[in-house]
C-alpha cells in the first residue's frame, strides 16, 4: 500500500501539486484524469519517488518495484528496441533474454525487435515503453498517458494485460485523457485540476 | 607536417608563444569531444526515468558515468598517437573531467547547449591564457606547464576529477528527475 498525506510540490515557486492525499492499494487500477498541468505527471513522479515532496508524506508499505512511463517514451533511438529492453533488464538482471522477447511478442514488437527504435511509430514506441515497465513485473507500475497513438487492436491487448496484471496483485496507476472503455478495469478514479484533487469515484 | 602533441600543445617550443594554426586546430578537437560528450550525456539522460526507476541512485549514477566514459573510448586513442606517456593519461583524465562537469550541470538542470557553450567559451579562453595563468592548466589538454611538470598536472587533473565524482555522488542524492514539465 502507498499512502500519500498531505503531499504538495512547489517547483519554481509555483505550486503544482495542493495538499493530495491518496491511498494506492495493491491489485487495483487508478486512473488520474486532468487537463494538461494540473499535476498528473508531477503526481506520477512522486509516486515514483523520481522527486520528493515538498511537504507532507508519502509512505511505502513495502519496498516496492516500479515500472514507469512518465512524459514520452524515450530510448537510445540509435539501439534497437531488444538492446534497449536487455540494457534495462541489466541493471536489476532479474529477467533473461527469452523473457523479453516474450514481452515483445505480447506487445506485438518481435518482429520489429532488432530494428532502430528511431524507426518506429509513435504507437510502436508507446508499447515498446509499456513493454520495459511490465517485463519485470513490477510491484507497481505507473503509466503517464500510455494509450497515445496506439491502434485499437494494440488498446484491447494493453486493457487485457493491464487486467492480469492487476489479478497479480500489481497496483496500476494511469494518468490520461482517455476514458477506458472497459467494465470493471478501472478501480477508482481520480480528478486533478491546477494540482489540486477535485473529484474522486471508487 | 603537424604532429598529435602539437595539436595537444599548440604553443611554441622556445618561445612559448601561442601558434594561430596549431591552435585552431586544438580548438577543433576540443569542440569535437564536446560535442561528443554532450551526445553522449544526452543519449544517456534520455533513460534516466527508467533507470531510477529500478535502483538507486547511487547505482543509476554508477551506470551513467560507465556507459558514458565507455563510449568516449575512441578518444582515448588520439593522445596515444602522440607518444607522450604524461600527455596521454594528461588527455584521458582532461577528457573526463569535461565530462564530469557536464554531468554535475545537468544534474543542476542546466540545458545541455547552455553547458556545452559555457563549457566551450571556458575552454578556448583558458587555452588562450594558459601562458600566463599556468592555474588554467587543469581544465585543458595541453600547456607549456604540462610539458615542463607532466606528472604534477597529471596529479592536479586526478585531484579535480575525483572532486567532481564527489561532488556528483552529493548531486544525485538530492537529484530530483523533473523531467520537460518543469
Amino acid at each position: 500500500m502507498i499512502k500519500l498525506n498531505q503531499v504538495s510540490k512547489v517547483i519554481k515557486g509555483t505550486e503544482v501539486l495542493k495538499e493530495v492525499d491518496l491511498v494506492l492499494k495493491p491489485g487495483t487500477c487508478v486512473m488520474i484524469h486532468g487537463h494538461n498541468g494540473s499535476g498528473k505527471t508531477m503526481l506520477l513522479r512522486l509516486i515514483a519517488r523520481l522527486i520528493k515532496p515538498t511537504s507532507g508524506t508519502i509512505q511505502y508499505e513495502a519496498s516496492y518495484r516500479f515500472g514507469v512511463i512518465i512524459e514520452n517514451p524515450t530510448f537510445f533511438l540509435q539501439e534497437s528496441a531488444l538492446y534497449n529492453l536487455k540494457y534495462l533488464a541489466g541493471i536489476n538482471q532479474m529477467i533473461s533474454e527469452t523473457t523479453i522477447i516474450n514481452w515483445l511478442k505480447t506487445f506485438n514488437l518481435d518482429e520489429v525487435k532488432h530494428k532502430k527504435v528511431k524507426t518506429f511509430s509513435l504507437g510502436m514506441r508507446q508499447r515498446l515503453a509499456l513493454c520495459q515497465a511490465f517485463m519485470e513485473e513490477p510491484d507497481v507500475i505507473l503509466l503517464d498517458e500510455p494509450f497515445n497513438g496506439v491502434d485499437e487492436g494494440n488498446l484491447e491487448k494493453i486493457y487485457q494485460i493491464i487486467d492480469q496484471m492487476k489479478q497479480k496483485g500489481t497496483l496500476i496507476v494511469i494518468a490520461s485523457h482517455v476514458k477506458v472503455p472497459v467494465e470493471g478495469l478501472i478501480d477508482e478514479e481520480i480528478k486533478l485540476s491546477d494540482g489540486k484533487m477535485i473529484e474522486r469515484r471508487s | 607536417m603537424v604532429t598529435i602533441q602539437e595539436i595537444l600543445i599548440p604553443f611554441h617550443r622556445l618561445t612559448f608563444e601561442l601558434e594561430i594554426d596549431k591552435f585552431l586546430l586544438n580548438i577543433s578537437l576540443i569542440l569535437m569531444m564536446m560535442t561528443n560528450i554532450m551526445q553522449q550525456v544526452d543519449k544517456q539522460w534520455l533513460m534516466i526515468d527508467y533507470i531510477l526507476s529500478r535502483t538507486s541512485p547511487t547505482k543509476t549514477l554508477i551506470k551513467l558515468t560507465l556507459n558514458i566514459y565507455i563510449k568516449l573510448m575512441g578518444w582515448m586513442l588520439i593522445p596515444i598517437a602522440s607518444g607522450s606517456l604524461g600527455l596521454t593519461l594528461s588527455t584521458w583524465v582532461t577528457l573526463l573531467i569535461w565530462c564530469e562537469m557536464f554531468m554535475i550541470l545537468r544534474f543542476k538542470h542546466v540545458h545541455s547547449k547552455t553547458i556545452y557553450f559555457s563549457l566551450l567559451v571556458l575552454m578556448i579562453v583558458a587555452q588562450s591564457l594558459v601562458t600566463f595563468v599556468p592555474g588554467l592548466t587543469i581544465f585543458i589538454l595541453g600547456s607549456v606547464a604540462l610539458l615542463q611538470q607532466p606528472y604534477f598536472w597529471i596529479g592536479m587533473k586526478i585531484l579535480l576529477w575525483v572532486l567532481l565524482i564527489g561532488s556528483k555522488l552529493q548531486l544525485i542524492k538530492k537529484y530530483e528527475s523533473l523531467g520537460g514539465e518543469a
